[in-house]
């Protein structure tokens, strides 16, 4: 009990004299969505080609592009945020025939999401800086059994949503 | 943070359990008579002060504004201690400024190590629990890419916390009713309720939130104030 009680206050002095690396942050205003497939049972990422992207309740678009990853841009004035994604898939032809060709199909999907907004002072002389946190998808038109929240804090380099196309 | 608070905790325990049973053994070792022994546990006065550093601290620092009292009484060679104090600190960002206002107060037991001082002149180990009432604000500008740059101010109220601590220290008799002393103390296991938007940077009594243990120094002028005549102290010399 004793030899306990010694090594939990070592362990406290020394805790008490590290410092934390000052100023650190990871955060990022963007959620960041990932497109995958599933071909013979393996998954891997999928490129999507966007046409636009329309930021609801404001009359911003978003350009479009071809990539297995999106991100969208959240306002730290709000606590939600919600994307009208404009994309074009490829229908591969199924048949043989030289004159058939693969066809293009315009889809538009919804997702809405609901967030917080966390002030963050990680020490005195740091700035304070905005964390997205609690990120949920409140509305959405994609399957909602192949969409899921992988981390729900914004933070740079990391996926928040993943779909399965 | 839960679980190394109640690891915390189970230490004070035992040490509170070991405590005791010395305490057990030394009044059957030494005062086998019941009612001499009852009588060693009678406090003999009371200590009330202040501490010297918080008071400096408050009239030099511009942006720190506080103060603290401390008491304590004798139960033989414990002493059950009280610490009241008030701190008001702004800090100055790079892009803005947070402040804090509030209250605390620590509760627990010194245990005088010093055994046969005729003075009772006191080092000694201790535990607390310290408790923090709070509010707390900040005023801040940032940059957003695609929305453009902006600014907040947050304010958190009724914010509540507590920690543990690990004190250590000197009480000296420095003329008649007069005492003075240092406690260090080693905080940890802070943990604060009521946040909201603004993660809270500094708690009253504790520091920065952000770490987990912090060391923490008072500089302290006692009054005493006697209750009764103080029994001779076991083996003590003669003065």
């Amino acid at each position: 009990m004793a030899r306990a009680l010694l090594i939990g206050i070592v362990i406290l002095l020394f805790s008490s004299c590290y410092d934390k690396g000052d100023c650190l942050f990871t955060n990022s205003s963007y959620v960041i969505l990932n497109f995958k497939k599933v071909k013979n049972g393996v998954v891997s990422d999928s490129s999507v080609i966007f046409t636009s992207i329309e930021v609801m309740n404001s009359d911003s678009v978003l350009g479009g592009g071809t990539s297995a990853f999106l991100a969208l841009p959240v306002d730290p004035t709000k606590t939600e945020a919600g994307f009208i994604i404009h994309s074009n898939q490829v229908v591969l032809r199924t048949d043989t025939n030289p004159v058939t060709k693969d066809t293009i199909v315009a889809e538009s999907y919804k997702i809405r999401f609901s967030y917080r907004n966390e002030t963050v002072i990680p020490t005195v002389n740091c700035e304070a800086a905005i964390y997205q946190k609690d990120v949920t998808i409140i509305e959405t038109t994609y399957d909602t059994a192949r969409i899921r929240i992988i981390s729900n804090q914004l933070n740079r380099n990391a996926t928040n949503v993943q779909i399965l196309l | 943070m839960l679980q190394m608070f109640k690891y915390y905790f189970s230490i004070l325990f035992s040490v509170a359990i070991l405590a005791v049973n010395a305490q057990q053994k030394e009044a059957e070792i030494i005062l086998p008579d019941s009612l001499r022994t009852r009588s060693l546990y009678i406090p003999t006065g009371i200590r009330i002060g202040t501490d010297v550093l918080t008071g400096i601290k408050s009239y030099r620092n511009q942006t720190f504004d506080g103060w603290e009292v401390n008491a304590d009484v004798d139960f033989n060679r414990y002493y059950l201690a009280i610490d009241y104090g008030r701190w008001a600190q702004a800090h100055n960002l790079p892009n803005g400024w947070y402040d804090n206002d509030g209250k605390y107060f620590r509760v627990g037991v010194d245990m005088n190590v010093l055994k046969k001082d005729p003075d009772r002149n006191m080092f000694f180990i201790g535990l607390r629990y310290a408790h923090a009432s709070f509010s707390d604000s900040a005023y801040y500008t940032y940059t957003n890419s695609y929305y453009g740059d902006g600014q907040k101010y947050l304010v958190n109220t009724n914010l509540t916390a507590n920690w543990a601590e690990i004190t250590s220290g000197l009480r000296v008799k420095i003329w008649k009713f007069l005492w003075m002393g240092y406690t260090i103390r080693l905080k940890f296991a802070p943990n604060i309720h009521g946040n909201k938007d603004l993660q809270s940077l500094d708690i009253p009594g504790y520091g920065v939130s952000a770490r987990t243990a912090y060391w923490g120094f008072n500089y302290q002028l006692f009054f005493r104030i006697p209750v009764r005549k103080a029994p001779k102290v076991p083996g003590a010399k003669e003065e």
